[in-house]
């Protein structure tokens, strides 16, 4: 204990200074800039930058790079908040509550407990990266293809809960989701699927342009062409500020959110989008009522944005405590790292102090900046509502295209977006959810290729999932779980789901 | 006819679509699962709620209940979106950003001459300086070299 | 008035007429490179590629004068990027610096019945960058010492050891298959989706071996968590000296490099390339490219067009053969 307080001193010196205050902001400035901007996300921002880095020293380059990632998650936020768009893939969740508080008036507010709940998570995620890295890091490693499975069998009944009404419309979008998923090459064998001679296809339809086109692209094209839109007030100071109520009912979902995202995000390979969805599905299990979900309940935006700040900090624990990339960003950062003589591996730690515990450090201050730079933009960013909507969305249209052109130059991705925006348009009209496609696609891949992993490690025998105690655990929790939701048809009590459907009818 | 009779068919038509283009694709054991074998599957999943879908569908809206008022500028916003698509590279970013957002403004929405003409040029030179020069994320710039 | 009218649109028509006259020519007269210059790299950021990549195209800005941009545009195990190069405009301005697996994809096409997404042929080779032998790195808690003990213990339990790869056909599955079917012993293939799930489905002790590349590997090595068998290199590595190249133990023509090359299309001027050649020939000399390779642990491997052409060649060969033995994977 004294030890790590030692070094963390180290680290605020090394942090604070001018330099690296300085990049520690541009940072986390071009991050929140990235976040806001729909379509560009952190992996391209930190790729676009890493080359100006070569230059710096090695502390200075990673603050920088760290800043821009968790500062793109501030960000994203923004315009999930004000124009049901997600700022980058993760945000999509907020979209849903945020926007609806949006249009009650309380956009403030969101962007406030967004802000709030993102540093919060943020902060209390590095002080557990400071202190159980280690132990975390290998515990991560234990995750293999079975306990992946197993975990989102587990995941998927949980996110069962997640919307009352119409089970069977949800589950259709998952799955349709998870079908887009299996376009492209598949990993194991080398066939492409269903790709239709277009090479651009072979690695799948990415997430960004679906995010983007589900939301964004959906969105305008439903919205620009109405005349009933409600005209946004001038909001007032006050009305800025989230209400005493609204921050009693946050707290909880904050600190679930930083707990469940940050456990999610040290897992090798998994999105950050994932603990938003379950955080989001977890909140709405647990409140006393869920019926004010998807109208502007501020749990849905607490909850969802803590997990994703404290996902982004769990994603880098296996990189730093044992030099292994578990994702496309952390394995950026590596190759910063390594472009600076550093090879990070288990040793880092030890052998770098300086530059950890001044990542460290930076992160703490980062989180600081970046509370700073946000509440006061709330009021800037709500006033960006009153901008004519006929101006707005050709901007719209122009930074979702540019955005997303920009993840890998290639205008096949700007026209799966296009494809995406008719059919979130078409799903919107037909009372579909478009979330869970969102969610299928990102999970496709992963559920997909484990499940045929764990096969191909025991050689076809299904025991696998069975025989490893991390993965016996989620399968029980799985059964249990099912199991309570069926107590209502074995006691004839009605359920939360009855319940819920009730509230849906008369509310 | 209601809408959840026409999704559910809909969703039914598809996961028949996705089971017969993935015919050609090996299914392999249960042992072994091949590429083949989880597209199908969830074809199948797909079909069955398609069809759940469909039976349960006699309580839902009518389709004539859908208002679609505002369908013919979606359409156009669509059709730029797609020409975004097919231009960006053939046209270059600017010629292509120019048209769409001059379309827009200019057309759709019938914004006055210099408006269109500040917002087209502004938004569409703005951004690209921004990415191209100063991100150095490289934008196509077209045939024409613009 | 009028004839001032006429007057003036005559002289503005022969402006504008001279102006786009002047731009013509000097678009055709312009010595080369008079524009930003992009390199595709069809992997990643971060990738092994794309950290060759970057500080050589800072290096050959200095002395070709213009901004040499990185391009990432990655897809399909790196088909998609290379594709792209492939069909470019050969004017200079498109080059690409690929990784060894360029040699494998055509030919996992044709086993597929595809119509390949690119040829050989369809590249111009300019220089070979880097080449990184991959060494055979196996968990700490295995019992094998040396190669002999891990050929003998498959040999007794065919299909039971596990190994993790890149990706199916991709450069770890190819090195480990060119081993075993040299060493004549069955090893279980465990597909992950990339270098990194890889690196991490070996440390979590899912599998139990893996051919990797160096630079990842030696950390954990150092650290203890891995222990390294051999390389599929030709000589003996600067940093592994200790450990014996395959060839050595009488596993002929069992060679596997990541090495980075740089490419043009084919039908690129011949002046261009020569330009490009003595560019590239003094950016991998200069001291920032040396130390960033350093830094990274890659050595510098250069060779000039015609040699790494014979280099291409002989390795395509035995990556072709890989793929060939490999087969379809069911």
């Amino acid at each position: 204990m004294g030890d790590t307080f030692h070094h963390l001193l180290l680290g605020f010196s090394t942090a604070l200074t001018a330099t690296n205050l300085f990049y520690g902001f541009v940072g986390c400035f071009i991050g929140t800039i990235v976040g806001v901007l729909p379509g560009v996300g952190p992996l391209a921002g930190i790729s676009m930058l890493l080359p100006t880095t070569f230059g710096l020293d090695t502390t200075s380059a990673i603050i920088l790079l760290a800043g821009i990632y968790y500062g793109a998650m501030y960000g994203g936020s923004t315009t999930s908040i004000l124009m049901r768009i997600p700022g980058e893939a993760a945000s999509v969740v907020t979209c849903i509550d945020g926007y609806a508080m949006a249009q009650k008036g309380r956009a403030g507010p969101a962007l406030a407990i967004a802000a709030i709940g993102s540093y919060i998570a943020g902060t209390l995620s590095v002080v557990g990266l400071m202190f159980l890295a280690p132990p975390l890091a290998r515990f991560a490693l234990r995750f293999g293809p079975p306990e992946y499975v197993s975990l989102l069998v587990l995941g998927l009944i949980v996110l069962g809960y997640m919307t009352g009404g119409s089970v069977i419309k949800n589950l259709a979008m998952i799955i349709l989701g998870l079908l887009f998923g299996m376009i492209g090459i598949d990993q194991m064998t080398g066939y492409f699927r269903f790709s239709y001679g277009i090479v651009a296809l072979g690695d799948g339809i990415g997430i960004v342009p679906v995010a983007v086109g589900l939301f964004g692209i959906a969105e305008i094209l439903a919205t620009a062409g109405q005349s009933d839109r409600p005209e946004v007030m001038k909001p007032r100071f006050r009305d800025l500020i989230p209400s005493r109520q609204e921050f009693k009912e946050s707290w909880w979902p904050i600190g679930r959110g930083t707990v469940l995202g940050f456990l999610i995000g040290i897992i090798p390979g998994s999105a950050h989008i994932i603990s938003t969805f379950v955080s989001y599905a977890v909140e709405r299990r647990i409140s006393k009522h869920p019926e004010k979900f998807g109208k502007g309940a501020v749990e849905g935006v607490a909850g969802p944005e803590s997990a994703n700040n404290a996902a982004s900090c769990g994603a880098l624990v296996p990189m730093l405590a044992l030099g292994v990339p578990t994702g496309g960003i952390p394995a950026v950062l590596l190759a910063s790292l390594m472009v600076h003589g550093i090879n990070p591996g288990p040793l880092f730690i030890k052998e770098q102090p300086v530059v950890f515990w001044g990542l460290v450090a930076s992160m703490y201050v980062g989180n600081v900046i970046l509370l700073l730079l946000n509440l006061p933009l709330v009021g800037l960013f709500v006033n960006f509502l009153r901008i004519p909507y006929r101006i707005l969305y050709p901007t719209i249209l122009m930074f979702c295209v540019v955005g997303v052109y920009a993840v890998n130059s290639s205008f096949v991705d700007v026209g799966i977006m296009s494809v995406m925006g008719v059919l979130g348009y078409v799903l919107r009209k037909f009372e579909f959810e478009t979330a869970p496609v969102v969610l299928g696609v990102v999970l496709a891949p992963i559920i997909e290729v484990s499940f045929r992993q764990s096969l191909a490690m025991s050689d076809g025998r299904y025991s696998i999932f069975v025989q490893r105690p991390v993965s016996v655990i989620f399968l029980a929790s799985a059964v249990a779980m099912i199991l309570l939701a069926l107590k209502p048809l074995i006691w004839k009590k009605s359920g939360f789901r009855d319940q819920l459907t009730e509230a849906e009818k008369s509310g | 006819m209601t809408l959840d009779r026409i999704s559910g068919a809909f969703l039914f038509l598809l996961a028949l679509f996705v089971a017969w283009e993935d015919r050609v694709l090996p299914l392999g054991t249960h042992g072994h699962p091949g590429p083949g074998y989880f597209p199908l599957l969830l074809s199948v999943l797909l079909g069955i709620l398609g069809l759940l879908l469909f039976l349960r569908g006699r309580s839902s809206a009518h389709w004539r209940s859908i208002r679609w008022e505002e369908a013919g500028h979606a359409a156009a916003i669509l059709a730029c979106s797609f020409l975004a698509t097919f231009g960006i590279e053939r046209l270059g970013y600017r010629i292509t950003m120019i048209l769409i957002l001059g379309f827009l403004f200019g057309v759709v929405e019938r914004l006055k001459v210099w408006q269109v003409f500040v917002l087209t040029i502004g938004l569409s030179l703005g951004s690209f300086w921004v990415f191209d020069s100063l991100l150095r994320v490289i934008l196509p710039r077209g045939g024409f070299g613009f | 008035m009028k004839r001032h009218g006429i007057f003036l649109d005559g002289v503005m028509i022969i402006c504008i007429a001279c102006f786009g006259l002047a731009a013509g020519l000097s678009a055709a007269e312009e010595a080369y490179p008079s524009r930003p210059i992009q390199i595709i790299v069809p992997f990643p950021p971060g990738g092994v590629a794309d950290l060759v990549a970057r500080p050589f195209a800072t290096a050959l800005e200095k002395d070709l004068k213009q901004p040499v941009v990185v391009v990432n545009k990655t897809g399909a195990g790196g088909a998609v990027g290379m594709q792209t190069a492939a069909v470019a405009k050969p004017d200079g301005y498109t080059l690409m610096v690929a990784l060894s697996s360029i040699s494998v994809m055509p030919e996992v096409d044709i086993l597929f019945n595809r119509p390949p997404t690119y040829k050989l042929e369809d590249f111009a080779p300019i220089a070979l960058l880097t080449a990184d032998p991959t060494i055979l790195a196996v968990r700490k808690e295995t019992p094998w010492k040396t190669v002999a003990e891990f050929v003998a213990d498959a040999k007794r339990r065919p299909n039971e050891i596990k190994y993790s790869s890149s990706g199916v056909y991709g450069t770890m599955h190819v090195a480990m298959e060119l081993f075993t079917h040299a060493a004549g012993i069955q090893l279980r293939h465990i597909p992950t989706a990339g270098g990194g799930p890889a690196l991490t489905a070996l440390l979590g002790g899912h599998v139990d071996c893996s051919s990797i590349g160096p630079n990842v590997a030696i950390p954990q090595v150092k650290a203890g968590a891995l222990r390294v068998l051999a390389c599929w290199g030709d000589k003996r590595l600067a940093a592994l000296p200790d450990i014996p190249t395959l060839k050595e133990l009488g596993y002929k023509d069992v060679e596997f490099y990541i090495w980075s090359g740089f490419f043009a299309p084919r039908a690129t001027a011949p002046a261009a390339i020569k330009i490009l050649r003595e560019a590239t020939r003094k950016a991998v000399n200069t001291p920032e490219f040396k130390t960033a390779m350093e830094k990274m642990e890659t050595p510098i491997a250069y060779l000039d067009a015609d040699d790494f052409q014979k280099f291409w060649d002989k390795d395509a060969k035995r990556l072709i053969e890989g793929v060939r033995n490999i087969g379809k994977v069911q």
